[in-house]
């Protein structure tokens, strides 16, 4: 009976209500209605959700309705939608069903990536060290 | 269109409802026909045929069920049919069980009772 594949799981037939927190990954195969924070969270074919989520992947083949805030998002064929989403990526199966809101989170992509820009050219600026005409002509275009 | 892995190598192992080490659930949880593990810490209430709470695993609260084993941290009400206790459990509270077993070693502090 050895979970082998590291993942939480409500089983077909289980039903929670409350609250889960420090997941990784969960799988909802049963009826959930919860607040949830985890790092991959599946909806199964038969499985139903109900509350917040926010994580990096969530994967929908079931029925689910609340507010989501996640990285990428996959509706597949069974999927059926309705509340809020919040994402990076999203992708839709054919015969997938949102009804719902849909939010592409702009704000917090773009935060994403001035946070990478700046990382990318403050390393070679710090292991460098001797011309500061590079150290300007590489910062300046950026803070434009 | 294909599903990705995270949606396959889904087997025999769905069937239980399994929680795992490092999780927190709060609330109430009912197995309906399959079996529970519990590994991670859950608050609350359990109802489930067939119970497992695992060594590293915790549960506060009330639990109902048919046969339930604890090799875990338990601390509150439990009423099941049988009930196994391994050697390195920890149990606190009140049991009401008709069938009880405890191994050597494991801690049992409260009462115990049979379902009348």
């Amino acid at each position: 009976m050895d979970n082998l594949i590291g993942r939480t799981i409500i089983s077909a037939g289980a039903s929670f209500t409350g609250k889960i927190s420090n997941a990784r990954a969960v799988e909802v195969n049963g009826i959930v209605k919860a607040d949830i924070d985890a790092e991959k969270i599946t909806i199964g074919k038969n499985g139903s959700f109900e509350g917040k989520i926010k994580a990096g992947l969530v994967v929908v083949s079931g029925t689910y309705d609340g507010t989501m805030d996640a990285g990428s998002v996959w509706a597949t064929a069974s999927a059926r939608i309705s509340g809020k989403i919040q994402y990076q990526t999203l992708q839709m199966d054919r015969g997938a069903a949102l009804n719902c809101r849909v939010v592409h989170n702009w704000q917090a992509d773009e935060a994403v990536q001035d946070a990478d820009l700046e990382q990318d050219h403050d390393a070679p600026v710090m292991s460098d060290g001797d011309s500061d005409l590079a150290d300007k002509s590489t910062s300046e275009p950026v803070k434009e | 269109m294909k599903s990705p892995s995270f949606t396959q190598n889904v087997g025999k192992h769905d069937a239980a409802t399994h929680i795992l080490d490092g999780i927190l659930m709060q609330g109430s949880l009912d197995g309906g026909d399959n079996p529970v593990i519990v590994d991670g810490r859950f608050e609350g209430d359990i109802t489930a045929t067939e119970l497992t709470l695992r060594e590293h695993g915790s549960i506060d609260g009330k639990v109902k069920g048919g046969a339930v084993t604890i090799a875990g941290t338990f601390k509150g009400e439990l009423e099941c049919d049988s009930l196994t206790i391994a050697a390195t459990a920890l149990v606190e509270g009140n049991v009401r069980t008709n069938a009880l077993s405890i191994d050597m070693g494991a801690e049992v502090l409260g009462s115990i009772s049979r379902i009348s």
